[in-house]
């Protein structure tokens, strides 16, 4: 502590301004764009092994197939909203695969490799989309807002970034009770701006949350490409400036963010103190099916991302390279798709939650007034129930 | 403002509640040696609570939090860097894991950057997550209202834009027993709670206050007098200018006024303002807030619903005036006894 306030107290007697990027932080690599490892990469071989990368695959496979169907339906009218995940699978299962279920996930809305990857499952998802009456979340917000209690992984919630310092908050208590686990926060490079994370990096820092912050730089928000987003060298840097030991890694390299995440753990318990991770990847997909990337991005960026720096490719690449490819990409792509579909079937006909649940969860138990007002719509729905299809609702 | 509460103090500001057992041995305490009593109550009780907010760990700017530190130690009652909306997520992602979570903003007038995790996450994480997670044991506390030099950014009283939020609940005490039993039933309450110290009153006077652990229940106004001619509702420092106006007032006209002070401001407890609204027949609301959109407002509103039928004048209001809080003008914008005087008398003989 004394060393810290002496250090930022020395003297200089020669005028600079420190330049904005005399800090550069490199992104941490194992296997290169063609799935190769890296000269230097042996050392960290040993940390994965086929069984783990194999999950990791199907379970990408599983978010890839599971968000080309939806958008789909979304824009055949059959559910009202979606985000797609397409490009970051694989930050989202490799940082998951370096935790277990005691740490807990704070996500943003595009982490539903994280999801599966715990054992949410892809029935449990489509109940959602669909808010029926099996929606954990009671049917109260929109599709891709999961959530899940018994995963510890917090409800996606829309507002950006009002997650993080939550996350910082519960790595506090995780410090208090003196508890071996995380808390995980997922943001993008776009939430990254808002003063939630400036509010919750300076906090962490401060109390020494047992907390991860992983941004998940994907070089859009919505429209708004990264040089209107920020002037520093990307977010990593931040971290630094709030005291908080930072890391850039390859995002679309599963193997390296893996390790980096296992690493950020450990240190993060050695501390106790938080510890930032920006994973560089690209968001191939639109924001959500609101939105139409084609009016702001080009053709050539997005083949890029598609064919030369793909998580899934890159994977497959090295399984093959390492000859532990023993399944068919070919036939897990349809057994998955076929799931998925029977789990839309399955979804699709549940019913909708009954009206009387749009009262319940406000407060514990239902105050006076929402007793009254409770009262007023089914005197209403009495009159009116069909006109509002109340046989869809269970 | 100060000045008149040294002048004549408010038997009903330093009243006990009827909910409070009789007989217990006490302490005469100010409010914010009430206030610092409770926390140190849960604080001894709840191993795993914590206190936290700008300038807590030394006492806090108005020493509620007083020895805290010292006592119960520093990973349970700390600083926060200086950001309220820092202080309110983290309050949230900590009392979402459990834990007894008492956060405090350092004025009133400066909760607006913690509003979003107020208004969008804390009030709506047990909704929208299907009742999958609460962060129901967390309260906010923060000191409001006029303190007779606060001008516009240390006199706030910002209740109705909270009150506009549901999910959350909002409780004002009026004395030092009321901070106590109301402090301690707010921790304890399974919903996120935002606790509002009429901050003239810390230090205004003492009273009794119970030594033990005890509560007033949320939801519920006290009738701190009865009477028949017209019902007087007010909460936290505006029961001083109505007790004033009202003993004026009834000794004028020859008539008895029913003071309510309402405690909990969300969820209100209109059944025991119904009933005494149908037995007098007349109304007047007092708040320091605003007039336009204040909870004045909403209970006018409420009021002439249920009780139309009853009604014998128009529901009067006296609040403050729709402009921002002003220093130099305090005076005229404070809703006091005279004001109330006034009004009262104007809706008793409409």
């Amino acid at each position: 502590m004394l060393k810290v306030l002496l250090r930022s107290m020395s003297y200089s007697n020669s005028l600079s301004f420190t330049h904005p990027h005399a800090l550069s932080i490199p992104t941490f690599q194992v296997i290169n764009e063609d799935g190769l490892p890296n000269s230097s990469s042996s050392q960290y071989l040993s940390s994965v092994n086929k069984d783990l990368l194999t999950r990791m695959y199907k379970t990408m496979i599983e978010v890839q197939e599971f968000d080309t169907l939806y958008y789909d339906l979304q824009r055949q009218g059959l559910i009202s909203f979606y985000m797609q995940n397409s490009g970051e699978e694989g930050l989202q299962v490799a940082t998951a695969a370096a935790l277990d279920l005691n740490d807990w996930i704070f996500p943003q809305y595009r982490e539903l490799g994280v999801f599966f990857w715990r054992g949410f499952s892809i029935q449990q998802a489509s109940h959602q989309l669909f808010s029926n009456v099996k929606d954990l979340g009671e049917g109260k917000q929109m599709p891709v807002h999961y959530g899940s209690k018994d995963l510890n992984i917090m409800t996606v919630r829309s507002p950006l970034a009002t997650q993080i310092p939550q996350a910082a908050g519960l790595g506090y208590g995780l410090r208090l009770k003196k508890q071996n686990s995380i808390s995980v926060c997922y943001y993008g490079d776009g939430a990254a701006s808002e003063g939630d994370t400036h509010a919750a990096l300076n906090i962490a820092s401060t109390t020494k949350s047992q907390t991860l912050f992983v941004c998940r730089n994907n070089k859009y928000a919505i429209s708004t490409n990264m040089k209107d987003q920020y002037g520093s060298d990307g977010i990593a840097v931040r971290g630094v400036a709030y005291g908080i030991h930072s890391i850039r890694v390859d995002g679309n390299d599963v193997i390296a963010t893996y390790i980096a995440t296992q690493e950020a753990k450990k240190l993060i318990l050695e501390g106790p103190q938080p510890v930032l991770m920006e994973c560089m990847t690209y968001r191939r997909g639109h924001h959500s099916t609101s939105d139409d990337a084609s009016r702001y991005r080009n053709k050539e960026e997005l083949e890029y991302y598609q064919k030369n720096n793909n998580p899934i490719i890159r994977l497959e690449k090295f399984l093959k390279h390492m000859g532990w490819l023993d399944f068919d990409p070919v036939e897990i792509q349809k057994e998955t798709r076929d799931r998925i579909i029977k789990a839309k079937d399955i979804a699709k006909n549940e019913k909708l939650p009954r009206w009387e649940v749009m009262f319940d969860g406000v407060y514990n138990e239902l105050t006076p007034e929402l007793k009254k007002q409770k009262g007023e719509l089914k005197k209403f729905l009495e009159i009116y129930g069909d006109k509002y299809e109340i046989n869809r609702h269970s | 403002m100060l000045t008149r509460l040294n002048q004549r103090f408010s038997s009903l500001l330093f009243s006990a509640s009827p909910e409070v057992p009789t007989g217990l041995p006490a302490t005469k305490r100010t409010m914010l040696a009430a206030i610092n009593n409770a926390l140190d109550t849960v604080l001894t009780k709840d191993q795993t609570a914590c206190v936290f907010g700008e300038d807590v760990a030394f006492g806090g700017v108005f020493r509620c939090t007083d020895g805290l530190r010292a006592k119960h130690g520093e990973s349970r009652v700390f600083n926060t860097p200086l950001c309220e909306q820092g202080i309110a997520g983290f309050a949230v992602g900590l009392a979402s894991y459990g834990v007894t979570t008492i956060a405090e903003i350092q004025f009133a007038d400066y909760i607006f950057p913690a509003f979003d995790q107020i208004v969008n996450e804390a009030a709506k994480l047990r909704y929208r997550t299907g009742g999958q997670f609460n962060c129901g044991s967390l309260t906010i506390r923060a000191p409001y209202g006029a303190v007779g030099h606060g001008g516009l950014y240390h006199s706030q009283s910002p209740e109705a834009y909270f009150a506009h939020t549901p999910g959350l609940k909002i409780v004002i005490p009026r004395g030092p027993v009321q901070a106590k039993g109301l402090l301690l039933s707010s921790i304890r309450d399974p919903n996120p709670v935002l606790f509002f110290e009429p901050k003239a009153m810390y230090r205004a006077s003492s009273c009794d206050v119970p030594d033990d652990d005890y509560t007033i229940p949320l939801g519920k106004a006290e009738i701190v007098k009865h009477g028949r001619e017209v019902t007087i509702i007010g909460f936290g420092l505006q029961l001083l200018s109505l007790d004033k106006a009202v003993t004026r007032v009834e000794k004028e006209l020859g008539i008895t006024c029913e003071i309510i002070d309402l405690r909990t401001i969300m969820p209100l407890d209109m059944e025991t303002i119904e009933k005494s609204v149908k037995k007098t027949g007349r109304c007047v609301i007092a708040h320091e807030a605003p007039r336009f959109g204040g909870i004045g407002a909403e209970i006018a509103a409420k009021i002439q619903e249920e009780c139309f039928l009853h009604l014998e004048a128009p529901i009067g209001r006296v609040c403050g005036w729709d402009t921002p809080f002003p220093l130099v003008f305090e005076k005229f914008y404070y809703p006091d006894e005279n004001r109330a005087y006034e009004e009262i008398k104007r809706i008793v003989l409409y």
